[in-house]
């Protein structure tokens, strides 16, 4: 099995701040595969999609991230992403000053490289946009600037549409959008499912699900998986919560978190 | 040009040089002067034919053809023998900088100054390209001043330029004054980029005002000298007037940028919007004083303003200081400041994207002067300009 994975897992700790968050993941992505990751707050499931990115406070101290066999171990962020692996940010930051069309044209080139001659990109950009709803008017923003909730995770969606992804890890992308606006990102996401690729989609509700049908759900508790199983699995979460698992959380419990 | 001062002209800059000689220099503890300091400076003491330098057209500026559509583009002396009446109303100067010792200095001294008229209704081709250069060590006193006639549109830049080599010691001080009013219904587009030499310290005044149902822009990009104080008054004059401005400050080794802003608001239903944009490394220190004054008559006013500083070295240091003085419950307004360094969740965000460490930084700090730069009217003028801020990039 391990041989056709897309992106491997394996065993993966990971501590912040001197504090292990990750105990232990493992999970196998095979191509074309979704999979879903839930849990509870502050169990560690962005934690899981910044390490998996390389971001520099989160230390992996065991285990290691496979994409398409190689190890990304000691790669900076933006060599994971010419990799093509992708991260939709749960909380994307703002840059004031870099313009969203900037920004975009700046990643497709360092992403993709010549792959889409220069006077295409504007069309492809406009062009996705336009199918997430993402008006013309957004690009000569400053980056995530006083964007809301919603137009945060548009945009991320866009971003995934545009670069292409191997594997995308797409972090509460449903989080904060409308009911429309879940069913357009929902659908753009689907329209990305293909044979070579892979998604990791980690969320708090079944309603993303419904539109993007996960081949596999997994329960995040502690820094752990402590239980997988098919989609079933989230509708079954959806009703029951997390504590008939029986497994002691010393996360944040029950307790919303804001 | 024609030497030959009319006496009216003589006599109001007798009286303002003697105001001058009476204004006592501001001390720290004033307002506005808070950050910036006057240690060891005279102003007004270099006789106006010592004191030189000089606006002429900018790159590929063809004032010619400007004339031809009807555009008044003329020196002060010019101007005071063929515009006597109108450059006489022209000159007077606001109430809100008539104490300013500055701005006094440099209407009393201009040794070099422009009187633009656009007649009512004239839709100019074209931008109106200033170069003003200020030769090193020398007290430079600047005057531009700027009517807009109703109705009427135009786009300005003046890039003022200094020399590179300065001799140790050879301080230069540069007072620059706009005076710009912009008519009934009328557009104006203004821009100002400042490259002084580096020993230069330079006091920069503008006065703007916007009549009922104008638009006027301006954009101010500074990147030299060794102390540049920019004093902004901003004044809407009629319903539905709209004044928008755009400061983006480059600062590195021990320059000390000032900008300082007022927007005063004293008739129904206008609007201003300032923004300020500040990057500084080295030792450099930025500050942003910004004002807004909306009189009881102001109702239903729309204001904006927002500073924000990019610190690139330890050593930087920037303030915001944003006062808000609102006699009326009827208005919008919003308003916020920040400083901080270049941050970790930036770059990590757009390294996630394949942007490369080094380039998400440039791209984050050629951010803070972008704002600015990319909507400067030629193409020469942006790429001047954003030379500059790359010029800075190993001090940060
Ligand atoms: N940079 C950090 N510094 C300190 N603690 C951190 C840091 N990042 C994460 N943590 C802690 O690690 C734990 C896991 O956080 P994480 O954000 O991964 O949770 P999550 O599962 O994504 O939660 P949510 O569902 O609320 O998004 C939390 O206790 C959190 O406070
Ligand atoms: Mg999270």
């Amino acid at each position: 099995m391990a041989t056709d994975a897309l992106f491997e897992i394996q065993d993966l700790h990971v501590s912040v701040e001197g504090k292990e968050v990750l105990k232990g993941v493992t999970l196998n992505i095979r191509p074309g595969e979704v999979h879903a990751i839930m849990g509870r707050n502050g169990s560690g499931k962005t934690t899981l999609s910044y390490a998996l990115m390389g971001h520099p406070r989160y230390q992996i101290t065991k285990g290691r991230v496979l994409l398409g066999g190689q190890d990304l171990a000691g790669l900076a962020p933006d060599e994971r992403a010419r990799r093509r692996l992708f991260l939709a940010f749960q909380y994307p930051v703002a840059v004031p000053g870099v313009t969203v069309a900037n920004f975009l044209r700046s990643s497709i080139r360092a992403v993709r490289g010549d792959e889409i001659p220069a006077r295409e990109v504007r069309k492809l950009i406009v062009a996705e946009a336009q199918a997430l709803g993402i008006p013309d008017s957004f690009m000569s923003r400053s980056l995530n600037d006083g964007f809301s909730g919603g137009e945060r995770k548009r945009l991320e969606t866009l971003q995934m549409r545009l670069l292409r992804p191997r594997v995308a890890v797409l972090d509460e992308t449903d989080s904060g959008l409308d009911i429309d606006a879940l069913r357009v990102v929902s659908e753009r996401i689907e329209s990305l499912r293909s044979p070579e690729r892979g998604v990791l989609l980690i969320t708090h509700y079944q309603r993303m699900l419904d539109y993007v049908k996960p081949d596999q759900v997994h329960v995040f508790l502690d820094g752990r998986i402590v239980k997988s199983g098919g989609a079933d699995l989230a509708l079954e979460l959806e009703k029951k919560g997390y504590d008939w698992l029986g497994v002691q959380d010393a996360g944040m419990g029950s307790g919303a978190r804001t | 040009m024609n030497s030959a001062r009319p006496a009216w002209l003589e006599s109001e800059q007798g009286r303002l040089k003697g105001v001058l000689s009476s204004l006592a220099l501001p001390g720290r503890k004033e307002e506005g002067y808070r950050y910036t300091s006057l240690k060891d400076l005279q102003v007004g003491v270099a006789q106006a034919p010592a004191a030189s330098g000089s606006i002429g057209p900018g790159e590929g500026a063809a004032w010619e053809a400007l004339r031809a559509q009807g555009v008044y583009l003329a020196d002060l002396l010019t101007a005071a023998r063929e515009r006597t009446d109108s450059l006489r109303e022209a000159l007077k100067l606001p109430r809100q900088l008539e104490k300013d010792p500055f701005a006094i200095a440099a209407l009393a001294n201009a040794t070099a100054a422009l009187f633009v008229q656009i007649p009512a209704g004239l839709k100019v081709d074209g931008v109106v390209s200033l170069k003003s250069l200020h030769p090193t060590g020398a007290e430079f006193p600047r005057l531009v001043i700027l009517d807009v006639g109703a109705g009427a549109e135009v786009e300005l830049i003046e890039e003022q330029m200094g020399e590179e080599q300065v001799a140790a010691g050879a301080d230069g001080l540069a007072c620059g004054l706009w005076l710009v009013r912009v008519g009934e219904n009328a557009k104006a587009r203004l821009s100002s980029v400042q490259y002084w030499g580096q020993n230069t310290r330079s006091f920069e005044r503008r006065y703007l005002s916007a009549a009922k149902g104008a638009e006027l822009r301006l954009l101010d990009a500074a990147f030299g000298g060794s102390q540049w104080q920019c004093r902004l008054e901003t004044e809407c004059l009629g319903e539905g007037a709209r004044i928008e401005v755009k400061v983006a400050v480059r600062g590195s080794g021990a320059q000390r940028f000032d900008t300082w802003v007022s927007a005063l608001h004293g008739v129904p239903r206008t609007s201003s919007s300032v923004e300020h944009w500040a990057a500084v490394g080295g030792r450099a220190k930025s500050t942003f004083n910004g004002n807004l004054v909306i009189t009881p008559e102001g109702v239903q006013t729309d204001a904006f303003q927002k500073s924000r500083s990019l610190l690139l070295s330890r050593e930087a240091e920037a303030n915001a200081v944003p006062k808000l003085e609102i006699a009326t419950d009827d208005v919008k307004c919003a308003h916020g400041a920040s400083v901080s360094p270049v941050g970790d969740d930036q770059l990590f965000y757009l390294e996630s994207r394949g942007i490369p460490r080094a380039e998400a930084e440039r791209m984050i700090i050629d951010g803070f002067t972008e704002p600015v730069v990319s909507l400067l009217p030629t193409e020469g003028a942006r790429e001047r300009a954003m030379k500059a801020a790359a010029s800075k990039r190993g001090d940060a």
